[in-house]
């Protein structure tokens, strides 16, 4: 357990946060910085219970948990840890927002339920919006209803998990790895699993994917609800008995591991897929060089990871690849993007921008299925021929 | 005097209501800088443009209220800390790049804009903006000016104070003025600008700020050269300028800040037998870089050091920059509490300085790192402060480093300025004549004593 008091201590006030938080790089507001936020915190813990501190909650909510200011800070303070126990405390005073406690305490536990919700989200979806211009036909839904809408991405016709035929069948290889495949890659791009797999049998490793596995719980332990993201461990702990676990979701990736010390963490080694891959791999892991034309979008939460430099080199040696400017975040953030779409499309477009508003017909990849969707959905605004894709479609598509 | 929510009510009038803040959360967020320090302001505001901000001021100026005019906030020495209350004027909102013009080698900018991102605009098109603070990631042009910030480059191309040909400046009471034309030649009245750049908020508020700007070097290389003691890299140093070679960065680090650093990045390609580094650059054309690297790397083995890598391309070369960039970050993971002075001495008092700091160590029991600007003689010294003896002591121990810096010809401050954390030692440098001018010069700019009031002179 991390000491707040420790860590709110050791910030040095230097101001490094504000050339990396992708929420003050459009608002300019140093409240909603690491240094100030931090500074808030500090001072709320000593401040007499007269001083009304109103901004508070906003505060700790408009944080993208992207953790870019723990990863460049020089005094090394646990930012995301402090947000999350201030969040967890807000919860423990107010309570969750009914809808979320709903989806948190209800839904995510429960497979079958789940896999219905979706379902039946995707059929009212259908009903509701073209999913081309992204508008809603029927007019008369209120304003609220008729953005989220417009938010959400399109639901593949069949989550991965029913896709799978014999999800516990095996080949190849006799120590199978296990593969954790996360709420995106499942209901939005099963796709991504296919690349996983086909690329898996093509190498001759056997896998598993265990049917019952649920959500990571990363957006209930970040939104303060610490109980469901225990049962939700809990449940996904005996599913997953191979000494490997691979993910393709960096987000799954860092959660899964993170707990690992805990009751209820899996004990095996976690690693995302193209690092495994990479490393498993002594021989090419991809397809001679083809002619699409790629940028490639780094997942915030691969900050630190191998993931990127791997991606990388890949996409140079196989594909017509550019360099970006930058490394900005997309703004998607999970549920961030629904509570704060505006700020969340600003950070977005900044990325777009630095990708190259000039360039046509390209591909940006990535290896994170959220970032995909929010790069898609920004992609739809402005009928844009750029596409997205996860380095796991690459891969796959490779034969 | 004027209540704290009169303050906040009327200046609503005065600007757009959005952009004046009074919860209690905006105001911490404006109470500090990187000196740690910290004040409650009454109020915090966001200008966009100089007529705003000339307002503000006359508003300010009518009531005698403090103004603490804020960038990033990224100060060592308490410059932009409001410790008399009163307003915050935060720039980061006036951020515009007004325009880069190649021809005249010059650009005009407002003072929220980032360092960094500016350099990377003026790039684009073929120019170059060499002052380099460390801390030019998030610092703001404005800030840069107003401590006349050093940096890395300092030996070759000087600091913000060699690139400032002009200034809008708003006074104290919201008049504005201009100083300089943009261009490189000036004798026509007064040199208001270089009085102004450095002047740490205390005479005027700058609202847009006009560069200069040089052609980029198309070529530069990168060395860093481990030694087993202070003594060979130091002589070095010296031969090199000798010898006619002027590097671009010329930097030192101690025996504590390397270990520090190999213990914060295990990875670094350091000899674990290095007492001592010295990181060069060269920069110019492609061919004269080749030829003064080959030369450079000669005097480096005749130095006999334990080792030499040389950077084979710009990736390496900023792998072999995060070894010196990364040591501030480092000590702070070895100590509680760092205490940073930037005294700059003569290079011909490099040495002795060393031999004082040495003492000083030694006499107060406080460990000490040093790094920094060999080539222009401005150091990092580094107080690493653990116990409570160390801070008991430390205050002496100041005393006998600026002493020392005085007596050897040096200065108090090589780029960091003087703010609430120096303002004491100000008479050790400058006698009772040049104290009298500063502050006639600060009655005549600000005469109720309202911009960055409590700093400099305490």
């Amino acid at each position: 357990m991390v000491n707040i008091d420790k860590e709110l201590e050791r910030c040095a006030k230097c101001g490094q946060c504000r050339s990396v938080c992708p929420i003050f790089s459009v608002l300019k507001d140093e409240t909603l910085v690491a240094r100030g936020r931090l500074a808030i915190i500090q001072s709320k813990t000593t401040a007499s219970s007269s001083v009304e501190y109103n901004d508070l909650a906003k505060i700790i909510d408009t944080c993208l948990m992207c953790r870019r200011c723990e990863v460049h800070c020089p005094s090394l303070v646990k930012t995301s840890d402090v947000f999350k126990s201030v969040r967890q405390e807000l919860v423990a005073q107010n309570g969750l927002p009914s809808l979320l406690r709903l989806a948190f305490r209800w839904v995510l536990p429960n497979r079958w339920l789940y896999d219905n919700v979706m379902r039946l989200a995707s059929s009212v979806m259908r009903l509701m919006i073209h999913h081309r211009t992204r508008q809603a036909p029927l007019r008369h839904l209120p304003l609220y209803f008729t953005n989220l809408l417009q938010r959400l991405p399109k639901l593949a016709p069949k989550s991965a998990l029913e896709s799978i035929e014999h999800p516990g069948v095996t080949s190849g290889r006799a120590t199978p790895v296990s593969i954790f495949i996360g709420c995106a890659a499942n209901y939005i791009y099963p796709g991504i699993i296919d690349g996983l797999t086909s690329t898996l049998n093509r190498l001759g490793i056997s896998y598993v994917i265990p049917a019952q596995q649920v959500c990571c719980g990363f957006s209930a332990l970040l939104s303060g609800d610490e109980l469901t993201a225990k049962r939700l461990m809990k449940i996904n702990q005996p599913l997953f008995k191979t000494d490997t676990i691979i993910t393709v979701c960096p987000t799954c990736n860092r959660m899964l591991r993170e707990m690992q010390d805990t009751e209820f963490g899996m004990r095996s080694e976690i690693i995302d897929a193209i690092e495994f891959l990479a490393d498993t791999t002594e021989s090419q892991i991809s397809n001679p060089k083809s002619q699409i034309r790629t940028v490639y979008h780094k997942p915030c939460h691969s900050e630190g990871t191998k993931a990127p430099e791997i991606i990388r080199a890949l996409l140079k040696t196989t594909t017509d690849y550019q360099e970006t400017d930058s490394d900005l975040c997309c703004g998607g953030g999970g549920l961030f993007g629904l509570k704060f779409p505006d700020l969340s499309e600003q950070i977005g477009h900044l990325r777009l921008k630095s990708i190259h508003p000039s360039i046509g017909s390209l591909t940006i990849v990535t290896n994170c299925p959220g970032c995909m969707m929010q790069l898609d959905y920004l992609l739809s605004l402005t009928n844009s021929p750029m596409k997205t894709r996860h380095i796991m479609n690459i891969l796959g598509s490779s034969q | 005097m004027i209540l704290t929510n009169q303050i906040y009510h009327q200046l609503k009038s005065v600007i757009d209501k959005e952009r004046v803040l009074f919860s209690i959360e905006a105001r911490i967020a404006s109470s500090y800088d990187a000196s740690r320090l910290s004040y409650l302001p009454a109020v915090l505001v966001k200008p966009i443009n100089s007529k705003e901000v000339s307002d503000i001021l006359r508003f300010a100026y009518l009531n005698t209220i403090p103004v603490y005019t804020r960038g990033a906030a990224s100060s060592v020495t308490g410059s932009a800390v409001p410790i008399k209350g009163g307003i915050v004027l935060d720039l980061s909102l006036m951020n515009r790049i007004i325009e880069i013009n190649p021809v005249n080698l010059n650009a005009t900018i407002e003072p929220g804009v980032v360092v960094t991102d500016f350099q990377k605009e003026v790039e684009k098109q073929n120019l170059f903006y060499p002052p380099d603070p460390a801390s030019a990631d998030f610092c703001t042009i404005g800030g840069n000016v107003a401590t006349a910030a050093g940096g890395l480059r300092c030996i070759k191309y000087g600091t913000t104070r060699d690139y400032i040909l002009g200034l809008e400046v708003v006074l104290s009471d919201g008049r504005i003025i201009k100083t300089g034309r943009g261009t490189l030649k000036k004798v026509s009245g007064y040199d208001l600008t270089r009085l102004f750049v450095g002047s740490e908020g205390t005479l005027g508020v700058f609202t847009k700020i006009i560069v200069r700007l040089i052609p980029k070097p198309p070529a530069e290389a990168t060395l860093l050269a481990f030694f087993d003691g202070p003594t060979k890299p130091l002589q070095l140093s010296l031969t090199l300028l000798d010898r006619g070679i002027l590097p671009r960065a010329l930097e030192f680090m101690d025996a504590t800040s390397i270990s520090a650093v190999m213990k914060y990045k295990p990875d670094a390609p350091i000899p674990p037998e290095t007492k001592a580094m010295l990181l060069i650059e060269v920069d110019g054309y492609p061919q004269d870089v080749e030829n003064l690297a080959r030369q450079v790397e000669q005097y480096i083995q005749e130095a006999k050091p334990l080792g030499i890598i040389r950077a084979q391309d710009k990736n390496h070369s900023q792998k072999l920059w995060s070894i010196r960039k990364a040591i501030s970050a480092a000590l702070f993971s070895i100590t509680a509490q760092k205490i940073s002075e930037d005294i700059s001495v003569p290079r011909a008092s490099i040495i002795p300085i060393l031999q004082t700091i040495k003492e000083i160590e030694s006499t107060s029991g406080i460990p000490t790192a040093t790094f920094g600007h060999l080539g222009d003689g401005n150091l990092h010294i580094n107080f690493l402060v653990s116990t409570k003896e160390h801070e008991n002591n430390l205050a002496s121990a100041l005393d006998c480093l600026f002493k020392r810096t005085i007596e050897l010809g040096g200065t108090l401050s090589g780029e960091h300025g003087i703010g609430l954390t120096k303002a004491k030692y100000l008479p050790l440098e400058w006698g009772k004549d040049e104290l009298e001018i500063f502050k006639a010069l600060k009655q005549l700019f600000d005469p109720k004593n309202i911009l960055n009031a409590g700093k400099i002179f305490g």
